[in-house]
């Protein structure tokens, strides 16, 4: 895992997520609409949350690259 | 093209500043996350995280440009497989969790909670990876778990369950996953 890019995990991490979540609203008949119906702002903080997510992750991973689980 | 990541040798001075930096975007992408909740009370937690996966999708998308066969696929050999598995696993779950602890719980709650996440790295790393503790920091991770539990029993009311339906379902969910949340963040 150390040898990987930063950014493989989190693509990987986001993957399922947006895959596993799709498939239970799918399952649960919810609608997709909910996107149509955000404002300006809240798809500014969506990209925002995003944003800050990936970055949150992949300074995770530089972390464990650099030093030892245990002590970080 | 291929990407061949350089094989990296300690360096705990990054490290830990990365790793600072990235409590900091963690607690940052909560308190946006709980933002959302409430600029749309409307919004379910399968709702938030599809989009914020989507939108995650896309920009990482661009991120990697033109290189994202080589980067999601050549990168990734056998020997990696497993641990990508689990890693992608937990963190599903754990995002799943974590969204409905935000949703029904304060940020501030839920960040206490998470710093309970060292006690489980290290077991972990004792187990899984054969990573040594000494004394002082069995001690140290003892005393960080006596701060937040006495942080937690002083904090009162820090929940936003007001609905008796909420606090059985949502409620009971939101507290069982508010405790999984570290043991996950771990892994």
């Amino acid at each position: 895992m150390r040898k990987m890019s930063e950014c493989v995990v989190s693509t990987y991490v986001q993957l399922t997520i947006t895959l596993v979540i799709a498939s239970m609203m799918l399952i649960q008949n919810s609608s997709f609409s909910f996107l149509a119906e955000f404002s300006m702002g809240a798809w500014l903080l969506l990209i925002a949350s995003a944003v800050v997510n990936i970055l949150g992750s992949m300074t995770k991973f530089i972390a464990i690259k650099n030093h030892k689980t245990s002590d970080l | 093209m291929a990407v061949k990541p350089a094989e990296t040798k300690d360096n705990p001075v990054k490290g830990i500043a990365f790793f600072i930096l990235s409590t900091v975007f963690m607690v940052l992408t909560n308190t946006l996350s709980k933002q959302q909740f409430i600029m749309t009370p409307t919004l379910s937690v399968f709702d938030a995280l599809f989009a914020r996966g989507l939108v995650s999708l896309v920009l990482l998308a661009l991120y990697m440009n033109r290189n994202i066969k080589a980067e999601l696929i050549d990168s990734v050999d056998s020997s990696n497989l497993k641990a990508l598995v689990f890693r992608c696993g937990s963190g599903a779950v754990c995002q799943v969790i974590a969204f409905q602890s935000i949703k029904y719980f304060d940020v501030s709650t839920v960040g206490m909670v998470c710093s309970l996440a060292p006690i489980f790295v290290c077991v972990m790393a004792y187990f899984l990876l054969g990573e040594r503790m000494n004394y002082p920091d069995v001690l140290f991770l003892f005393s960080v778990f006596c701060c937040v539990t006495l942080v937690l029993l002083g904090a009162g009311s820090g929940s936003s369950i007001d609905t008796p339906e909420v606090a059985v379902t949502g409620g009971a969910m939101a507290l069982v996953g508010l405790i999984a949340t570290p043991m996950l963040t771990a892994g």
